[in-house]
């Protein structure tokens, strides 16, 4: 039983045809409009195939327990992989025996023999010389009057296909840690208004502004939003959040998701000021609720109102105020007559969307896609590439190099390489 | 109005078009002079393309790979690129006549998407991760689309008699999915979930996007486990491929049709 678990583990075809069914139901998954209704799929697919979507979870086909299962099942297949490979792996990247027989030379991919002109610790030092000019690292020994020379580049290829398979396992584990463990909300939220910040009693967060930037064209080229963190009513740190740009605080994170303007209800009014007879005295003002303004040129404060019946609040020099009922279709005027408002609009009240994550298994995440990216490299850009050589004494200070070599990957680009050495070789005959 | 882009696009587009002709003739009928000459048409088209990148960069101020005009326009230049420095001495004629060909339909696809180098960048675009993510990406569907030619062109000649020839096809294909793979996988895949957790709040979404770019990761997955652990070569490998650049094609313009966080290209 054991063995039969095992052995469909770290089956290849098993794992493909498992990656096969994943490829199958995440390109559904993309096909189809996901998280929605019964009577949506109905409704715009017909009677047939909306209920098989229903009944199937296709329509939310990454949430199904089946989908689930591929997934889990992958990670375990990649890790039995993974582990089953490792012994081997380590033991041909860490086999850095120079001791071979001339029979096993001549069964490698490469093999030559070469009869030189020169004694074999000279024709050693030279074969050492060429490996080692192209990054090899070199080992050398005697054996019975035969010098050898092991020549070894890029072990670390072996291990490409077990970083590889090992980030999944990260992959996996982060997920789940964020699953158990994280948290995650969207607060709606106006201009003012707060929320707390997840397994911290004290802090909060308060929107204190929201801004969105314009280019020339009047195309949105930024939205920014300003908060304010607070611990127990204190502010603790006050920052500008904006695509890209979260705010980072004790471990949670807040993104800005979204904006919606509330043409119901008005943050304030954009007037212009003119006086008794008419001229302008401010073309353009941005009124908000709540915020004394001094009118240029005129020792007076102007205030708008967030009432049921907008008005603005006037406060002259000596302290006394007056309130001016605003009116949207004519100009209105102070009862002395002369100071005069012009409502140009009102300015909608902005509701932020604000993601709250908190994420412990970040840095697995994090070490799974360093172990992915490393891994991929590693597997198909490096290839672990030998030379052993056995030098041979000859009469007449001559000598005689049998070698022959082999590559982890890419064997046309080391026939090459191998073939460079042999003729550097043989330019000592 | 047509913009100095687009003219340079149309111009380069008969350019290549005439050097693929050329391949393709020479395919057929070996030329002992003026063999070369669908060289220096492609380089003059790869040229003229080259210009009209700068061109666009220099109208829109910023890197070209913005939109989906720019990435079809980018991949397009990086497939000519990558083919002239990699591949341009070891690939057959005919697939090289495929890899024009495929160059000519990702012009022809950013010129359906054209779009106003003048209009503002998305907030969510603001990032240092665009660059890593965006280019690389880009990078690693070339070498698919190297591998695609290759591989179509195994297809059509599966019956050949000279298997020499088929093993050179298999390995182009083989070469170009291993030197694609790790870049597709940083680019696609590792930046890109980076980024997302940074504009996002999550590494992965399930987006349209995301997912169609996982089918391809997993398409080339199984091609290199196929071919590296179990030895399969020739016209299933081909298949492989040639449906995992499919897919790629359907992933880069899938967006505009599916939607989600990657609505805008």
């Amino acid at each position: 039983m054991h063995k039969a678990i095992t052995g469909f583990l770290t089956s290849t075809r098993a794992g493909i045809a498992v990656m096969a069914i994943l490829a199958v139901f995440s390109l559904l998954g993309a096909l189809i409009p996901q998280g929605g209704t019964h009577e949506a799929y109905v409704q715009f697919l017909g009677s047939t195939r909306g209920n098989i979507i229903w009944y199937t979870g296709l329509g939310d086909v990454y949430r199904t327990p089946y989908f689930s299962a591929l997934l889990v099942l992958l990670c375990l297949m990649v890790l039995a992989c993974a582990l089953k490979r490792l012994p081997g792996q380590v033991r041909q990247a860490r086999d850095r025996k120079f001791v071979v027989e001339e029979a096993r030379l001549e069964k490698m991919p490469c093999h030559a023999t070469l009869d030189l002109d020169v004694d074999a610790e000279e024709a050693a030092l030279h074969a050492a010389e060429i490996c080692r000019k192209r990054l090899y690292r070199i080992r050398t020994g005697e054996r019975g009057g035969d010098l050898l020379v092991f020549a070894s580049r890029a072990a670390l290829a072996r291990y490409g296909s077990f970083l590889l398979h090992v980030s999944f396992i990260f992959l996996l584990a982060g997920g789940i840690a964020f699953t158990r463990l994280g948290y995650r909300s969207y607060e709606d939220v106006r201009l003012g208004g707060e929320f707390g910040l997840p397994g911290l009693a004290e802090a909060a967060v308060v929107v204190d502004d929201f801004e969105v930037v314009q280019d020339r064209n009047g195309q949105v080229s930024d939205y920014v939003c300003s908060v304010i963190v607070t611990e127990g009513s204190r502010p603790v740190l006050v920052q500008d959040i904006r695509p890209n740009h979260p705010l980072e605080y004790r471990g949670r994170e807040v993104f800005l998701v979204s904006y919606e303007q509330d043409f119901e209800s008005l943050q304030g009014f954009v007037i212009s000021v003119h006086g008794s007879d008419g001229e302008k005295l401010v073309p353009v003002l941005y009124l908000p609720f709540g915020s004394p303004l001094e009118i240029p040129g005129v020792n007076l404060f102007i205030e708008a109102v967030d009432a049921v019946v907008p008005y603005v609040r006037v406060t002259y020099p000596a302290g006394e105020t007056e309130d001016v009922r605003l009116d949207f279709e004519e100009d209105v005027y102070t009862a002395d007559g002369n100071l005069g408002f012009s409502v140009i609009h009102g300015v909608p009240s902005v509701h932020v969307t604000l993601e709250v994550v908190q994420e412990p298994g970040e840095w697995l995440v994090m070490t799974g896609l360093t172990l992915l990216t490393v891994g991929s490299f590693v597997c198909l850009y490096l290839s672990h590439r030998r030379i052993w050589f056995i030098l041979k004494s000859l009469p007449d200070r001559k000598c005689r190099v049998i070698f022959g070599g082999s590559a982890s990957r890419n064997a046309a680009a080391f026939r090459g390489e191998f073939e460079h050495v042999r003729r550097t070789l043989d330019e000592l005959s | 109005m047509t913009s100095s882009v687009e003219i340079i696009l149309y111009i380069a587009l008969p350019v290549y078009f005439l050097a693929m002709v050329l391949l393709g003739f020479g395919a057929v009928v070996p030329a002992k002079r003026g063999g070369r000459a669908w060289l220096y048409l492609f380089i003059a088209g790869f040229v003229l393309h080259t210009a009209a990148l700068v061109a666009r960069t220099v109208v829109s101020r910023d890197v070209p790979f913005t939109d989906l005009f720019e990435y079809c326009l980018f991949m397009g230049w990086a497939v000519g690129l990558i083919y002239l420095i990699f591949f341009r001495k070891n690939l057959p004629r005919p697939v090289s006549a495929m890899v024009v060909l495929v160059l000519i339909l990702l012009i022809g696809l950013a010129l359906f998407y054209y779009s106003d180098p003048t209009s503002a960048k998305m907030p969510a675009l603001k990032s240092n991760w665009l660059y890593v993510h965006v280019s690389l990406a880009a990078l690693g569907e070339t070498f698919f689309a190297i591998a695609f030619a290759a591989s179509l062109i195994l297809l059509i000649k599966r019956n050949a008699s000279d298997s020499a020839y088929l093993d050179r096809l298999d390995n182009v294909a083989y070469r170009a999915v291993s030197m694609g793979f790790p870049i597709f996988t940083a680019g696609a895949m590792v930046a890109g979930a980076i980024w997302a957790k940074r504009a996002w709040g999550s590494y992965w979404s399930w987006d349209p996007k995301e997912t169609m770019s996982l089918v391809v990761w997993l398409i080339y997955a199984i091609y290199l486990h196929m071919r590296l652990v179990r030895g399969m070569k020739g016209v299933p490998a081909a298949v492989i491929a040639i449906i995992g650049f499919i897919m790629t094609l359907l992933t880069i313009s899938g967006s505009m049709l599916l939607g989600g966080l990657h609505s805008y290209g």
